[in-house]
């Protein structure tokens, strides 16, 4: 089956990556994606407004609207506001939650609660989301007391890229924390969306 | 050293917890209490006006994370050295009740718990921090410990906040919620979910949090100051 005519993915830019190789790996051709900017996940209270102006700005465009956002801390807020608007999203927490899937995400923060998860996205953009959004490069001495609590990095890997890989590995270095990585592809993304629309996934 | 303690010496105490100078509040307070200063004094007047205008500060956006962590920590170390001098002098710090207060079980961020301990304690509570990634278990244990009089639990994660809910149908099923205050917090904490699971109040940040906890202990704060 196919999708709608012209069907509009929001997703987030730290996720874009993943979001885009699930639409080519499959082949999804109606499927169109526009993202917010990744930073935004540091002002979650930002977060359900931007999207409803997306919606807005979109909605005579396409056929349908899907969201692929978690809550993000909004604290149901985003809930209510794709209430209003009618539009429905990925279930989830947040999207570490999503691209792990959603029992790997839980058992991994069981065994080891310290665990601070690193997208491809985020691997490669480290130094100016993770240290720099949080001013850490004014205060070097402070990584260690914000990430007191942490143990390990997981990557969680969209492809095996050894540069990737490697960027993921320093940042971990940089946060004094030990390194595993995580093959996971897009996630729980290619589910939800086939599903919605009883598409095909591509093995 | 033997310093002056006059209205300077408390700028300077209150100035060193805003800039998260550690060392300085650490010294700062050992000189003070050397030359004679009144702990109870230099709480008030000193640790609990610095961090209670870096809440305020971080609330306009004029400080960012790391500074108020700094500050956290700073009034953190300087409250231990003075807590101690007030207990050995057998002088009562004049308290509004204890609060036992961690992150619950599945979540290990700290900062905000740690900002609202230092800022209830600067403003008269007796604060029992038990730490990040609590289990049920440790809450009513510390409870009972402590004989405390308010439970607050902390999540910035919407995957634990649910426990939250767990926490206070334990303290139902012991008999003991009648006795305890709930305040919870966090940035997923609305006051429809603080509601849904039977919280008494919830706090947005750290000055609400003294204003609600206020509310539901009774203390009267303009009363306070207007009868000395
Ligand atoms: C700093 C931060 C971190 C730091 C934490 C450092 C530390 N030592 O705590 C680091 C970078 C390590 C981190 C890690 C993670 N984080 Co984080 N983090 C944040 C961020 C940007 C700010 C939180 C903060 O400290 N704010 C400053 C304090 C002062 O504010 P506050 O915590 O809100 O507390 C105030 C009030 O809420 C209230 N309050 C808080 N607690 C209590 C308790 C009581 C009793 C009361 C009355 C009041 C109260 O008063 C406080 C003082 O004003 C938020 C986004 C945001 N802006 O909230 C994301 C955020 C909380 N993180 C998030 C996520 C997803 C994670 C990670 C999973 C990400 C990852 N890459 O792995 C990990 C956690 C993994 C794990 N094992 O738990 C999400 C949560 C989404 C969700 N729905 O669950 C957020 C919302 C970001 C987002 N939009 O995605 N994080």
């Amino acid at each position: 089956m196919k999708t709608p005519k012209s069907t509009l993915l929001i997703g987030c830019g730290a996720v874009a990556h993943e979001i885009v190789s699930m639409i080519e790996h499959n082949g999804w051709d109606n499927l169109k994606i526009q993202c917010l900017p990744a930073k935004i996940h540091n002002t979650p209270q930002k977060i359900p407004e931007a999207i409803r102006q997306k919606i807005r700005a979109n909605r005579d465009r396409f056929d349908e609207i899907l969201v692929l956002f978690g809550d993000c801390g909004t604290a149901g807020i985003l809930d209510k506001v794709l209430k209003e608007e009618g539009v429905e999203r990925i279930p989830g927490a947040h999207c570490y939650e999503v691209l792990a899937g959603y029992g790997n995400f839980a058992e991994m923060m069981e065994k080891e609660p310290g665990s601070y998860f690193l997208t491809g996205f985020l691997a490669r953009n480290f130094d100016r989301l993770v240290i720099k959004g949080n001013r850490l490069d004014k205060y070097p001495q402070m990584i260690a007391r914000i990430f007191e609590n942490y143990t390990r990095v997981v990557y969680l890997a969209h492809t095996d890229d050894p540069e990737t890989k490697k960027l993921a590995e320093a940042a971990a270095k940089t946060l004094g924390l030990n390194f595993e990585m995580r093959l996971v592809g897009s996630g729980a993304f290619p589910d939800f969306v086939a599903a919605k629309w009883n598409l095909d996934i591509n093995p | 050293m033997a310093i002056k303690i006059d209205e300077a010496y408390f700028e300077a105490l209150a100035d060193s917890v805003i800039d998260g100078e550690d060392e300085d509040c650490v010294q700062l307070v050992n000189d003070g209490l050397e030359s004679g200063v009144d702990p109870l004094e230099a709480v008030e007047k000193g640790l609990a006006k610095g961090i209670n205008q870096v809440g305020v500060d971080f609330g306009a956006g004029v400080i960012f994370l790391p500074e108020l962590a700094m500050a956290a920590d700073t009034m953190k170390k300087g409250a231990a050295i003075l807590d101690e001098k007030i207990r050995e002098s057998g002088a009562e710090r004049m308290s509004h009740g204890t609060i036992v207060i961690g992150t619950i079980k599945g979540d290990i961020h700290d900062i905000g718990k740690s900002v609202v301990a230092a800022v209830l304690q600067a403003n008269g509570y007796n604060v029992v921090d038990i730490g990040i990634d609590v289990s049920i278990d440790t809450f009513i244990q510390a409870l009972e410990d402590n004989n405390a009089d308010v439970l607050g639990m902390s999540t910035l994660l919407t995957l634990p906040l649910m426990t939250m809910g767990e926490v206070i149908e334990r303290l139902k099923e012991i008999g003991m919620r009648d006795k305890i205050k709930v305040i919870v917090g966090g940035c997923p904490v609305t006051q429809e979910f603080a509601d849904e699971i039977g919280a008494d109040a919830v706090g947005f940040d750290a000055q609400d949090a003294v204003v609600k906890l206020d509310g539901l202990m009774g203390v009267n704060r303009q009363a306070a100051i207007a009868t000395g």
